[in-house]
């Protein structure tokens, strides 16, 4: 077989090319909603724990989020797919792609939470105190001066974070999403060749990464735009 | 005299080290009130705890005869400057000077706004108004430190070592701005090793070691004629 007869087997003949783009469009909303849930969640859970750490307020909080952490970051993240779907919403009549988004952005925020965590530590004791002694409360605090400058900070782990959470969305086939690497399978079990199936899908990942860090990268540049001025 | 500020039997310890040794203290309005001592006597740490940055073991702080809790109250009425001047990195000099007035709604954000134009042009820094706090020299930092706890209009204002990390050729400027503060009335608390500049501006000076308050007196009884063997020894290895 030739290798173009090949490609029109695989992606032109019963219109196959359809099962990649229904996997292109599931691959990107799952992992673009699982990201918001994650980022937003993971911000939150990150709260907690600091503020638990920094004034002993929120115990039962502080301790269910860490526990969450612990789990989250122990199990496969395959394997909370599969219980989130067959085991939690087993008697459910409920979407894959939300049980999706709810399970990827679950495991996205126990990590982002870390980043976060580690970001708000970054920062110098000084400007707490400061903001303290002029009467901010604690919200405020982490609102208007901290988070600005820990996201800052973590940005280049977050991003590291966004990319692992698309390309782990590769495993929401176990639970029937037809995403990018299901609908290759399907079209390779029709054809018995997985050469441009499977090439096309890494290519597919490649481009989404590639455009993700370069998003990144202009996020990046654009939140030290100040900084950049004390050099010129 | 009226008193503002009354310490009662203040305790500090960190763990099982006690840092402050039943302190006992008065500040009169307008008192300008001057700690010196050794590091490690406990000087900084007392400060600290006069505005809860440092939550005080056992003892009272009564301001205006109301004791003292850690609450917005408090801050607005105690401003407080920090050695290392902690301005926000994250905003420029004009909102470093306006965020707190703004979220405790303390002013109006034109009010705020209006009054930071003033205090800015008050220590000649009106045109960085839009500059990050990198960009200024540390004799600036400090001064925007000072006009940002200024805004708040505090009936006290606390200054830990404000000159301690400048340059040199930095010091004076902060030190006239202190000076131009303290004539408008404040009251103020100020920990310092510049010896000369407290002569030159306390009404009250305090000699403290080892967390405990060993002598008090008009800058001419503590500099001219120190009571205490320790005090004496201080002045001798400053001179």
């Amino acid at each position: 077989m030739s290798i173009v007869d090949s490609f029109y087997q695989s992606i032109i003949v019963d219109q196959r090319y359809q099962y990649i783009l229904e996997g292109l469009k599931n691959t990107l909303l799952i992992a673009f909603f699982a990201l918001f849930l994650g980022l937003s969640l993971g911000i939150l859970i990150a709260l907690i724990r600091n503020s638990y750490k920094e004034t002993k307020k929120h115990k039962i909080l502080n301790i269910l989020c860490t526990f969450y952490v612990t789990i989250i970051r122990g199990t496969p993240t395959v394997l909370q797919l599969m219980i989130i779907y067959y085991v939690i919403f087993k008697q459910v009549n409920i979407s894959v792609i939300f049980v999706g988004v709810l399970s990827f952005g679950l495991n996205s925020a126990a990590y982002v939470s870390e980043i976060i965590r580690a970001g708000i530590e970054s920062i110098d004791k000084g400007q707490k105190e400061a903001a303290h002694s002029l009467g901010l409360n604690y919200l405020q605090l982490m609102r208007y001066i901290i988070l600005p400058q820990a996201i800052k900070n973590v940005l280049p782990a977050l991003g590291n974070e966004f990319i692992t959470l698309l390309k782990e969305t590769s495993v929401a086939g176990y639970i029937g999403i037809i995403e990018l690497v299901k609908a290759s399978d399907i079209i390779a079990s029709n054809t018995y060749d997985y050469f441009f199936p499977l090439i096309i899908v890494a290519i597919i990942y490649l481009i989404l990464t590639l455009g993700l860090s370069k998003l990144l990268k202009l996020l990046e540049r654009k939140m030290n735009l100040h900084a950049d001025v004390v050099e010129s | 005299m009226q008193t503002l500020l009354k310490v009662e039997n203040l305790y500090k310890s960190f763990g099982d080290i006690e840092v402050l040794h039943n302190i006992n203290f008065e500040i009169n309005k307008g008192d300008i009130v001057v700690i010196i001592g050794p590091s490690g006597s406990g000087k900084s740490t007392f400060l600290r705890c006069l505005n809860f940055l440092e939550k005080p073991t056992n003892g009272k702080i009564l301001l205006n005869e109301k004791e003292m809790k850690d609450n917005l109250e408090l801050h607005k009425k105690i401003g407080m400057v920090f050695q290392s001047f902690n301005l926000f990195s994250n905003l420029t000099v004009l909102e470093n000077i306006t965020l707190a007035p703004i979220k405790t709604k303390q002013l109006s954000e034109k009010e705020a706004q209006n009054e930071a134009m003033k205090l800015l042009r008050m220590i000649g820094l009106e045109d960085k108004k839009d500059v990050y706090p990198d960009n200024l020299s540390g004799g600036q930092k400090q001064r925007v430190a000072i006009i940002r706890s200024l805004i708040m209009n505090p009936e006290i204002m606390l200054f830990d070592e404000p000159t301690s990390a400048l340059d040199p050729e930095m010091i004076e400027e902060v030190l006239t701005l202190m000076k131009e503060v303290a004539q408008k009335g404040m009251t103020m608390v100020i920990v310092t090793h510049e010896l000369d500049f407290a002569n030159d501006i306390a009404n009250k000076v305090v000699f403290m070691d080892e967390g405990k308050i060993v002598e008090t007196g008009t800058p001419t009884e503590i500099f001219k004629n120190p009571k205490t063997e320790r005090l004496k020894e201080f002045l001798s290895k400053i001179k």
